[in-house]
């Protein structure tokens, strides 16, 4: 809430028995309503032109409609992208969780189990969350005993109450055995089971020795742990001897890694554990493990050769009709490995980059694509020179800048895919952008004339709105600029939830692009421009006037704001009343009197075009007549002349097309009205926050005329903007001024009664 | 009997509002275990072995993730290296985005003493939570720093980091057994904005949210620590450089 509520002495001693209660109850009744509004954030999701790191449509992308392909994609993408452009199967990927994860832990079933033979838990077993994690020293843990060992446990229990009866010494013992080898997954010294007795049973006695090396294996006594499993392993008579070589492999995959441990540390106990699982591996016998034992040799692999292992993972991908998501994940945590997790990295600067790209087209497709500096380039051409593959067209003409000498035959190569191909929108914007990149201006229009200003056939939504910004950055006047601004939205995106159900099919909004010109790079003459004429969709030409008049009045463009003031009228009928009022006052002075009564009842006048909308914005209908109590995005503070009032973070369409995200003026703004934008936006930045400047110009307005009816309300309207807005912070007193003047000049009126406190 | 009716009903609201617990909060002792700038060493190694010692550390020392009535404790899984800085262990609690969970007396009563025993660790003087609790969690949350509170020593503060938004107009920390509640003021996108006066006013907070602020070194913020505590994020692993922004901010 606002800062520290004063009340006025006088309207205090006024204030009844009733207005105590009535205040009271607004008080609970706003905390209540605050608490439910504020329940947890509040987290807008913006609505997404262009998305940054994946494409729009997962399914689609995975069944082959690639869109426009572009080098920050995460990897997995790209690798789907590689498979279509080459001409194989398209990739879709499933992406669900494992179905039993360590976050999802549940040994309820073995603490039942256990319970019920035992008759009930064992002493320091009562508590159903026991831990089952280690500390490492650092401040570090791990998990022990995993969801794995847990399910193991209840399964060789159900057996050996098959085998030996239930009750029986057996079962008993062995579930005793058990409790003590679970009791090393947390802290504390290691606590072996009871020897088998002498004479039992060869499967008592080959359960407790395995027992007995798990018990080692949890208490980290690793080497100790390994020696037993392999004993194990070479007991030919113990229904665990083909697991043994494969926990001794996990063992000392542990021994390498828990904790960290230098490399050559490292290195020299997974080579152990490589030659376990390579024996599990030949083992015939041992087939039932060989899928995991399979999968660890393929995690060891990762760490002692990840160049080896990416290239294996990536011939998987490249030639398999159905490769398995395991080696889309390995893959891409092998490039993570040796690139880092990163979408633009100097390919110079990749220590095992010759290595990599040797014999694997993927990867060195996807170097070439994502690297940066000349290296890239010169890598595409020569791939592009020798292939003629359109993937390898398209990392050229991501990487090859607008002076290369190669460009020309780049393009005219470009020119000559076939629309069929996957590659074709990628190459039809990347043409346009290096048309333009190298002053090719009228052919890269010509060729944006070809193109789909609407979704077509290959031409997704969000291929059409890149298009569309390529339009805007090369508008030859300002009807192509209005008529190339709006783009449709395509993802509903949160920060804190990530992608959210889209329910705005259809709707338009503005990028980047388009807002940061209406709102920095145009003039006033301009926006008015834009909101007489009916090119923009209603809603974000609406958008447009609000900006339009308000700099009008603030800049006291008589002119332009009444030129611009029915429009708004027609756009925004809750405004009729008071833009009417403008319309026809009687001299200047009331006509400023009336515009800045319609700032103050109207709360959503802003200077600035805001876009890309997010779900609060598009929701609402602008401009907004009350104060906004949650975001408090209302009238202006004074630095939104320079940058974004709000912002959802930079827009892909001006990363992809834009060399600084301070874009430039329009190409036709001719000299004189670039100047007049400067001039305006200088004299807009001098008026200071809004609620600074309407506080002092009501107040003089108060002072002036104070029989004027709608005095009183406007400065009720002052303090309560006040608390609901921002700037000038030290500049507090106008408000109190306010509400001094509202009690001390007009006692009796409505107004005054409500604005019971002001606020700093 | 009606002027009677008006001043009992109007004492008690005014009883509700400047005489709850929170109002009267006392400056604790035991916040002055902690130093004023405090350095969150989150999921990373972190080396921190010449921080100076007037600067201490909150690390992530664990993660608690909830599903339905129960839960389940990850440790931290990197290291963290210090040397004699006093430490805060911050236990992160995960709801997921599904629906309302709400633990059981028992495994609330498991999360507390997991909770608990992070202060046992060598160096901590402290303890934080941090927790985005939704409304309908609130109960539930206000119930585990009670069950916190009550087992933690008495000379050991409890913290917990707030949402901006719990910091300004929202009420429900009040009454809270806390002794501070750090106000995030950063990753809030298009939300930051309207809480951003918490940074520069310590008064525009609520009272549980006066003593402490949380910033993060990448996000610039023009803000007075004005006596505060200040908590400082930092995107990437600690550096010797990193240290001295976060200090610039405290002192400049």
């Amino acid at each position: 809430m606002g800062d520290a509520v004063k009340a006025d002495g006088r309207a205090m001693r006024r204030a009844s028995g009733r207005a105590m209660k009535t205040v009271a109850g607004i008080v609970i009744a706003i905390a209540s309503a605050t608490a439910i509004l504020l329940a947890c954030g509040p987290f807008p999701t913006t609505l997404v032109p262009v998305t940054s790191f994946e494409p729009i449509d997962g399914v689609g992308y995975g069944h082959g409609d690639l869109g426009v392909v572009r080098p920050r994609f995460a990897r997995r993408y790209l690798v789907q992208a590689y498979r279509v452009l080459t001409g194989g199967k398209p990739l879709s990927t499933d992406r669900t969780e494992p179905a039993a994860t360590q976050s999802q832990f549940d040994a309820s079933e073995w603490l039942d189990l256990r319970d019920d033979v035992l008759g009930g838990p064992p002493p320091g077993g009562e508590r159903r969350s026991a831990p089952i994690s280690r500390a490492l020293g650092n401040y570090e843990g791990f998990d022990n005993c995993t969801v794995d060992a847990f399910g193991n446990a209840t399964r060789t229990l159900k057996a050996r109450a098959e085998r030996f009866g239930r009750p029986s010494r057996e079962l008993t013992d062995w579930t005793r055995a058990q409790v003590a080898v679970f009791q090393n997954c947390a802290e504390g010294p290691l606590t072996v089971p009871e020897q088998a007795p002498a004479g039992a049973d060869p499967i008592v006695r080959a359960d407790r020795a395995y027992q007995t090396a798990a018990a080692y294996f949890y208490a980290m006594q690793y080497d100790e742990a390994a020696g037993r499993f392999r004993v194990i392993a070479a007991d030919r008579s113990s229904p665990w001897r083909a697991h043994g070589r494969y926990l001794a492999a996990r063992a000392m995959i542990r021994r390498a890694t828990v904790p960290e441990n230098d490399k050559p540390v490292i290195d020299r106990y997974l080579a152990e554990a490589e030659a376990d699982l390579q024996a599990v591996l030949r083992d015939t016998e041992a087939a039932s493990i060989h899928g995991p034992a399979r999968r660890l040799a393929d995690f060891v692999a990762g760490r002692l050769h990840p160049v080896e292992r990416l290239h294996a993972v990536s011939k998987v991908l490249t030639a398999a009709p159905d490769p398995p998501e395991q080696d889309l994940t390995d893959y891409c945590a092998m490039m993570d490995r040796l690139v880092g997790d990163r979408v633009g990295y100097p390919a110079a600067s990749i220590a095992e980059r010759e290595a990599m790209i040797r014999g694997d087209d993927l990867t060195d497709w996807v170097v070439a694509l994502q690297g940066t500096g000349p290296e890239s380039v010169a890598r595409a051409i020569e791939r592009w020179d020798t292939t003629r593959a359109p993937h390898w067209l398209v990392a050229v003409l991501w990487t090859i800048p607008g002076d290369h000498e190669a460009l020309p035959s780049i393009l005219d190569a470009a020119q000559r895919l076939e629309p069929a191909s996957p590659a074709y929108a990628t190459t039809a914007f990347l043409r346009v952008r290096l048309l333009a990149r190298s002053g090719r201006t009228d052919e890269a229009r010509a060729l944006l004339g070809t193109l789909p200003s609407k979704e077509a056939d290959g031409f997704s939504p969000e291929t059409v709105n890149l298009l569309n910004a390529e339009r805007l950055m090369l508008a030859r006047n300002f009807d192509e600029f209005l008529a190339s601004a709006p783009r449709q939205i395509v993802v509903s995106w949160s920060d804190f939830l990530g992608r959210q159900q889209l329910d705005h099919t259809g709707a338009q909004t503005f990028d980047e692009d388009a807002a940061t010109s209406f709102s920095r790079r145009l003039p006033l003459a301009r926006l008015v421009e834009a909101s007489v004429k009916r090119t923009l969709p209603q809603r974000l030409r609406r958008r447009v006037a609000v900006a339009a008049f308000t700099r009008a009045l603030l800049l006291r463009r008589e002119g332009a704001a009444l030129q611009v003031a029915p429009v708004l009228a027609g756009l925004a009928p809750p405004l009729r009343a008071d833009v009417n009022r403008y319309l026809h006052a009687a001299t200047p002075v009331d006509r400023q009197r009336a515009g800045l009564l319609l700032f103050l009842r109207t709360p959503g006048m802003v200077m600035t075009v805001a876009g890309p909308d997010d779900d609060y914005s598009y929701a609402v209908v602008e401009p907004v007549r009350k104060f906004d109590h949650l975001l408090r995005r209302t009238w202006w503070c004074g630095t939104e002349t320079e940058k974004p009032r709000y912002s959802a973070g930079p827009s892909e369409s001006v990363a992809l097309l834009y060399s600084t995200d301070d874009l430039p003026y329009p190409a036709f703004l001719p000299q004189a009205e670039r100047e007049a934008t400067t001039s305006e936006l200088q004299a807009l930045k001098a008026i200071g926050p809004a609620r600074s400047y309407l506080a002092g110009e009501v107040i003089k307005w108060a002072r002036e005329k104070p029989e004027d009816a709608d005095v009183a309300e406007a400065l009720a309207l002052v303090v309560d903007g006040w608390r609901w807005n921002c700037g000038d912070d030290d500049k507090w007193t106008l408000a109190r001024e306010a509400f001094r003047i509202l009690h001390g000049q007009y006692p009796e009126s409505e107004w005054a009664k409500k604005t019971r406190y002001w606020y700093r | 009997m009606v002027r009677t009716g008006r001043i009992g009903l109007s004492g008690a609201v005014l009883a509700l509002l400047l005489l709850s617990p929170s109002y009267a909060l006392p400056e604790h002792a035991r916040l002055s275990r902690l130093p004023p700038l405090m350095l969150w060493a989150w999921e990373r190694p972190e080396d921190l072995r010449g921080l100076h010692s007037s600067v201490g550390v909150a690390f992530l020392a664990q993660t608690v993730t909830i599903s339905g009535s129960r839960f389940t404790l990850q440790p931290r899984r990197q290291p963290l290296r210090v040397t004699g800085n006093a430490l805060v262990a911050v236990t992160r609690i995960e709801a997921g985005a599904g629906p309302t969970v709400s633990l059981g007396e028992r495994e609330s009563s498991d999360v507390a003493a997991a909770i608990v025993r992070t202060a046992s660790l060598p160096r901590v003087v402290g303890v934080q939570i941090d927790f985005d609790a939704r409304a309908s969690e609130r109960p539930m949350y206000g119930r585990l720093l009670s069950a916190v509170r009550d087992r933690l020593p008495a000379d050991t503060p409890l913290s917990m980091t707030a949402l901006a938004s719990w910091c300004q107009g929202d009420n429900w920390l009040r009454g809270l057994p806390i002794d501070e509640a750090v106000p995030m003021l950063f990753r809030m996108g298009p939300t930051n904005e309207p809480f951003r006066i918490i940074a520069s006013s310590r008064e525009s907070a609520v009272p549980e949210c006066r003593r402490a602020i949380g910033v993060s070194l990448d996000e610039s913020l023009a803000f007075r620590p004005d006596s505060r505590r200040v908590y400082v994020f930092s995107p990437r692993a600690w550096t010797d450089v990193a240290i001295g922004e976060a200090r610039r901010w405290v002192t400049p």
